[in-house]
């Protein structure tokens, strides 16, 4: 009983985590591009949020951000590239979980940096960062992985690689992490479905209602609300109101698990798919996705297993196994053949060197050959048909099928080529005879210092020590849960919580309160405007020519789909009612001539209003109830 | 048979040789220098730090005088870089602090210093950068050393890192290998590993060059001139010490001419002495004492935070290797070796000596194993007689003949001392052992004092009794088991469950084949040279950014020679505080004093001084005068003296001031209403005791 609980809610498959990690890495850095356009606006003290006001009245006591250091953009662009350099080593799984801890603090730094403009995507990828940084990410299709598999083996021969690589860590992965995860998972669908309470979710309104939202709503969503029936949204509604409460379920019985959960991922994808069509909710529904690897059970990866092609990706490479770089190369790719397609034969086998190969060919170049058509391949049209047998092969493939990038890649190769042995040599590689240097990379020439006791002791100790933190983030985030959703009965709630507790909540921002739209779809709209008269006696909206897609005056009502981002959506929801904020947006609105260039675009009054409507209820395609109210005006 | 006659070497061109002689003179530095100043450097840095652990809240958290959020918002600067802006809360930049710490400790000891160095610049930056408001001279100068500091390898010699690379690259199996010569640091070009080549080592005694000929030029005024000008500092209540005050009767007009001319004249004299092509070990030595004795005695008379120290942390940087050569025939001629009988089957206690027979620099320990004495042997000490060992495990015994019987060594190390034939063991034995390395003083210190001697006996005897397991447990050999080697060396035997318990391990290589510059990868060499290039390179930027700096702010720079910094020399000035506005008591010594002072009334009618009970020694100083010492600290000294005129400052003082009850625990002492004050006096001159002219400015007042 005891060991099929814990094969049911404790155990992960390690290509689940290597596959979470690359999605979660690739929402990282989609996070962070979706930044670049904001660094002055958001991230620097030319912007509407300088570092000096977040701090003088902080969100939260406690909040951390390496961003707070930044005052000028060039600054803040140092922060980002920083932040890169973290987020693609996690992705890409290089020392894994350093880069995981440091892709943390980053992410950490760029949402806390800028709170008053960010959604509940930032506190998903939070959670989830918390929750894999317990579990071992890196132990498939990732940089660590081949390290250690060229490790395993450090004088290999070409025979040996022929034979086939070490197999890969199959090992899975038992972890109160991988409960906490599915526990996560649960818990945010359920106080979402839960707490969506109100007039709109009953009646099936809501998703009408959201696609209102002139703000977030996509080119799509236009449409829809425009030609798409009432009878339909209202199963959209429904069906969302279905699955957040399916969900849980879905994640967490323990019959027939491993296929309740791909259900529940595809429903989940399914679901975040259909709402970032429709309205732009920022990371959030990338970040949302984010979770949906990590419900993938062996079953589904033996299914994925069976539904790769074998027979027609199938190649031999015939290779030069005395140029060191080419061998070491080899080595690596070798590694990532996940599906087995490729057989590597050392140019000196002429045994195994497959008939109508030419010998004087392989003096020059590899050569790639397809066993079922002998069609042949050179240079870098080569190493595409390499790239092309690897997993997700069309993906790495495409660019070396570009004319101009085809050409550059062979003049390229043929440089390499003609100057292998040299290469080889520069990098202490054996080339032709030439002996490997004593310095040569470790990675390659092995020596892996046996453990002692006391580290045997210590690395022994690892799991207990991962677990125990694992244990200490159930108990923090469940006390968050019970405290911050009001759909928790009374005597579940927890009144009081240690200051550490609240700290430990606090720092990386991950809090639980799960109530997207809820307990009601929201049935008013509103946006700012601002209305600056310039020098020369112009009317100019500066706020929304920023960040909007139309900036035009006067404004008497909501604007149709205003293509606000994220943090200009939350923005302009917050700062009518955020005092403290107010001086920062009129010295930006103050700055306008510096960021149009235009002397004349000085500033000499400007008034900043709400504009609110009541969104049109199901069946009507009017605002109705345009009101505006000022709440900033200068001088 | 003749020798065929080869052509005499053509001599070099003069520009040849004067290049040359530039490099020896200016560009080399010895590597036990920077060493040595490494150590001055980061006791400095930790010294710098403890003072600021009392102001911590004060100065580093929001809930002091100068928060983030005032700071970011006015900076004094328009660009710094401090992690402590990070902090709002006091435990957050307590957290700063401990960071600081131990980065600053990791490089007095020289661990990974690479990239200590580094990181503790970034440390020092942020903990001066935080409070730009109250710097000083001082701070600059430390920021300075520490910059030029970075580009130089600190950790070559007398460092853990030295250390762990001699020990990697030879191996010692038996106590007869525990002899030097050990292996010398590897250098990236090979050669001399005592030579350092590096611009940073001529930006490094440039900078101190420039730091003294500005203060001594800018010094042109009437007090400097006349000689008063000692007088007068010591006038300056905020900073004189208890010493300081205590001269004030006896500081004749003469004897202060005689002070301050001897100040100005040190300091004019010294850019000569140190950049002095000619005689430069003997120039050198002369501006090392030159430098401590100033500074010793600026000390001795004024408070000036952290500068007396930072500029003589300059000082070992200044060393030549004639003095090194110096300092090597002074230490041997200490005629106390010892020898030492320690468990060489113990791995951690085989460890222990050859870490010991490293740092042995002086060659003053003989390491002999336990197993090459006789069952039952005694020693026969090298000048003495002989005769029965008798009395107390512990003490010293001064008898004749020593007692080497395999059941004490079992038990403890014994060390002999060679001329006297005194042993000791345990403790004591590992004292003496301390006490024969250079500077034993020091790290022996410790084991001497008695409490601590009675804790350390039974926890080297806990040890001892372990020391198998210790051994087995950290991989090492142990008796019959054997060590964890990375893979059985050729030579090296694999010792069975019976071998004997005194294995032959003479046989097994020395020296492990190491990663020299000629077997080095070319790729490898290629990173190298590239790193050095881009060192010297950065250097260089600096060295152009200093000069211009110099150039740019020093009044003493004749016109044409001054011109405006471009915005990239601005920006490189302005984050590492690369400040070069030297004029200390320039161009006059300060003839008034000036402190500030806060009248504020609490709910129930008291009159307090909420910034004098944490600014100085008087609570309450009032408005009738500057109290004769009032002992500020520099932040105070300087916060005081800028605050009055920083009116974006003044918000935050108010909020600090209204926290008081906070601060007291005592709600009666909310405060309702208050006055700050700048009070200022004209010292007394040179005759005088009295200051004259007592006035006051209110600045700020509330609500």
């Amino acid at each position: 009983m005891l060991e099929r609980l814990r094969a049911t809610y404790l155990r992960i498959d390690t290509r689940s985590l290597a596959l979470g990690r690359i999605v979660l890495g690739l929402v990282l850095l989609v996070d962070l591009a979706r930044r670049v356009p904001w660094i002055r606006d958001l991230y620097s003290n030319l912007g509407m949020i300088p570092n000096h006001t977040v701090l003088w009245r902080p969100p939260f006591p406690r909040i951390f951000s390496f961003l707070f250091m930044a005052s000028l953009p060039e600054e803040a662009a140092l922060w980002f590239a920083i932040a890169f350099v973290c987020f693609f080593c996690f992705c890409v799984g290089y020392r894994t979980r350093l880069f995981h801890a440091l892709s943390f603090l980053m992410t950490t730094s760029l949402h806390n940096r800028v709170l008053f403009a960010e959604n509940w995507g930032g506190v998903a990828i939070g959670v989830l960062m918390v929750w894999t940084f317990f579990l071992p990410l890196g132990r498939r299709y990732s940089v660590d992985a081949i390290r250690a598999s060229l490790r395993a083996r450090p004088g290999e021969t070409p025979a040996e690689l022929a034979a086939g690589v070490p197999p890969p860590d199959t090992r899975q992965t038992t972890s109160l992490a991988a409960l906490g995860l599915l526990l996560q998972i649960a818990v945010i669908y359920y106080f979402n479905c839960v707490q969506k309470t109100g007039q709109t979710w009953r009646t099936g309104s809501a998703v009408h209602y959201v696609l209102w939202q002139e703000r977030i709503v996509t080119m799509l969503g236009l449409w829809i609300r425009q030609h798409v029936p009432d009878s339909a949204l209202r199963v959209m509604s429904l069906g969302t109101i279905f699955i957040e409460g399916a969900a849980p379920a879905l994640v967490l019985t323990p019959i027939f698990w491993r296929w309740t959960r791909f259900i529940a991922a595809l429903l989940l994808f399914g679901l975040h798919f259909s709402i970032m069509l429709m309205v732009n909710l920022g990371i959030f529904s990338f970040a949302m996705m984010g979770f949906e690897p990590f419900l993938l059970t062996d079953a589904q990866w033996r299914l994925f297993g069976r539904l790769v092609p074998k027979r027609g990706r199938a190649r031999t490479v015939i290779y030069d196994a005395d140029c060191g770089v080419c061998w070491a190369t080899v080595r690596v790719v070798a590694r990532m053949d996940a599906h087995h397609r490729i057989l590597w034969i050392p140019s000196t086998d002429a045994a195994a060197i497959p008939a109508g190969v030419d010998r004087a060919l392989l003096e020059r170049t590899i050569v790639v050959v397809d066993p079922a058509t002998s069609r042949q391949w050179t240079r870098a049209d080569g190493f595409r048909e390499i790239f092309r047998a690897l997993p997700l092969g069309g993906l790495w493939s495409w660019p070396m099928r570009l004319p101009g990038i085809r050409q550059l890649a062979n003049r390229a190769y043929d440089l390499f080529a003609r100057n292998r042995t040299r290469i080889s040599t520069f990098f202490g590689l054996a080339a032709c005879g030439v002996p490997t240097r004593p310095g040569a990379p470790r990675a390659l020439a092995g020596q892996q210092p046996p453990a002692t006791p006391l580290r045997e002791w210590v690395r022994a100790r690892g799991p207990l020590v991962r677990e125990l933190g694992a244990g200490l983030a159930i108990v923090v985030l469940t006390a968050e849960v019970l405290v911050a959703n009001w759909a928790v009965p009374p005597w579940l709630r927890v009144k009081r919580r240690p200051e550490w507790m609240v700290a430990a909540i606090m720092y990386p921002h991950i809090f639980e309160g799960w109530s997207l739209f809820a307990p009601e779809a929201p049935l008013t709209d509103e946006s700012v405007a601002v209305d600056a008269v310039t020098k020369d006696g112009r009317h100019v909206d500066p706020f929304n020519q920023a960040v909007s897609r139309v900036a035009a005056l006067p404004v008497t009502d909501v604007p149709v789909r205003l293509g606000n981002d994220s943090f200009w959506c939350d923005y302009s929801l917050r700062i009518p009612e955020t005092g403290e904020l107010h001086q920062a947006f009129l010295e930006w609105l103050l700055r306008y001539p510096e960021r149009t260039g235009h002397p004349n675009d000085e500033i000499v009054k400007l008034t900043a209003y709400v504009v609110e409507h009541d969104s049109p209820p199901p069946g009507q395609t009017h605002p109705t109830r345009q009101r505006r109210r000022i709440f900033l005006h200068w001088p | 048979m003749t020798p065929p006659a080869t052509a005499p070497a053509p001599k070099p061109r003069l520009r040849t040789r004067l290049a040359r002689a530039f490099v020896r003179s200016y560009l080399t530095m010895d590597a036990r220098s920077a060493a040595l100043g490494r150590v001055a450097l980061s006791i400095v840095l930790l010294a710098d730090l403890l003072r600021r652990v009392p102001v911590l809240r004060l100065f580093y958290s929001n809930e002091g005088l100068l928060p983030n959020h005032t700071l970011l918002w006015r900076p004094p600067t328009q660009w710094m870089f401090s992690f402590f802006f990070l902090a709002s809360l006091p435990e957050e930049a307590a957290l700063g602090f401990v960071i600081c710490g131990l980065v600053y400790l990791a490089l007095l000891v020289g661990w990974r210093t690479r990239l200590m160095r580094f990181l503790a610049l970034v440390c020092l930056i942020s903990l001066h950068a935080r409070v730009t408001l109250v710097e000083n001279g001082g701070d600059w100068t430390l920021g300075e050393l520490a910059l030029w500091a970075a580009f130089l390898p600190l950790g070559r010699r007398f460092s853990v890192d030295a250390l762990r690379d001699s020990l990697r690259r030879r191996k010692e199996n038996t106590a007869q290998q525990l002899v030097g010569p050990f292996p010398d640091p590897v250098t990236t070009a090979g050669g001399d590993p005592n030579r350092i080549v590096s611009l940073a080592a001529f930006t490094i005694v440039l900078q101190l060059a420039i730091s003294y000929f500005f203060n001594a030029a800018h010094k042109g005024g009437p007090t400097w001139m006349h000689g008063s000008a000692v007088h007068y500092v010591l006038y300056q209540n905020r900073m004189v010490t208890w010493f300081g005050v205590w001269m004030r009767p006896h500081m004749t007009m003469g004897l202060s001419r005689v002070l301050s001319y001897a100040a100005l004249g040190t300091e004019a004299v010294l850019p000569w002495l140190i950049l002095s092509p000619f005689q430069r070990v003997w120039t050198r030595r002369a501006a090392i004492l030159a430098i401590i004795g100033l500074h010793s005695s600026f000390q001795l008379f004024i408070n000036l935070g952290i500068f007396s120290w930072a500029m003589i942390g300059y000082t070992p940087f200044l060393l030549t290797s004639a003095d090194w050569d110096l300092f090597g025939r002074i230490a041997r001629r200490s005629r106390r070796h010892l020898t030492v009988y320690f468990d060489a089957g113990c791995g951690v206690c085989f460890q222990i000596a050859r870490i010991g027979a490293r740092m042995d620099v002086f060659h003053r320990i003989h390491w002999v194993s336990s197993y090459e004495v006789p069952e039952d042997a005694q020693r026969s000490p090298s000048r003495e007689g002989s005769g029965t060992l008798s009395g107390p495990p512990n003490s010293i015994d001064s008898i004749n003949s020593i007692d080497l019987s395999q059941d004490l060594l079992s038990k403890t190390m014994v060390v002999v001392d060679d001329r006297t034939g005194k042993r000791a063991m345990r403790s004591r034995g590992f004292a003496w052992v301390l006490r024969a390395l250079p500077l034993g003083i020091i790290w022996s210190l410790p084991l001497r004092i008695p409490g601590v001697r009675f804790l350390a006996d039974p926890l080297y005897n806990a040890f001892a009794a372990r020391r198998a397991t210790v051994s087995t447990w950290l991989g090492y050999a142990a008796c019959a088991v054997p060590a964890r080697s990375r893979k059985p060396e050729a030579g090296s035997p694999e010792l069975a469950p019976d071998a004997p318990l005194t294995p032959d391990l003479s046989a097994a290589p020395l020296y492990v084949p190491e990663v020299s510059a000629e077997s080095r990868t070319p790729f490898r060499a290629w990173l190298g040279r590239g790193a050095w290039i881009l060192r010297e390179g950065a250097v260089l930027a600096m060295l152009i950014t200093l000069v211009n700096e110099v150039l740019f702010i020093n009044p003493a720079v004749p016109k044409p020679l001054r011109f405006d910094e471009p915005l990239w020399v601005k920006r490189l000035v302005a984050y590492p505080r690369l400040i070069q506005a030297w004029s200390m008591f320039a161009s006059d010594a300060p003839m008034s004093d000036e402190s500030m002072v806060v009248d504020a009334t609490t709910a129930d009618g008291r009159h307090l001084d909420p910034y004098s009970e944490v600014a100085g020694r008087y609570p309450s100083p009032g408005l009738d005068g500057i109290p004769s010492r009032l002992d500020n600290d520099s932040f105070f000294f300087n916060y005081s003296q800028r605050l009055p005129d920083q009116a974006v400052y003044h918000q935050a003082f108010i909020e600090w001031m209204l926290r008081y009850p906070d601060r007291t625990g005592r709600p009666e002492d909310r405060i309702v209403r208050f006055d700050a004050y700048k009070v200022e006096q004209d010292s007394p001159p040179p005759g005088e005791t009295t200051p004259r002219n007592i006035r006051h400015t209110k600045f700020l007042s509330w609500p």
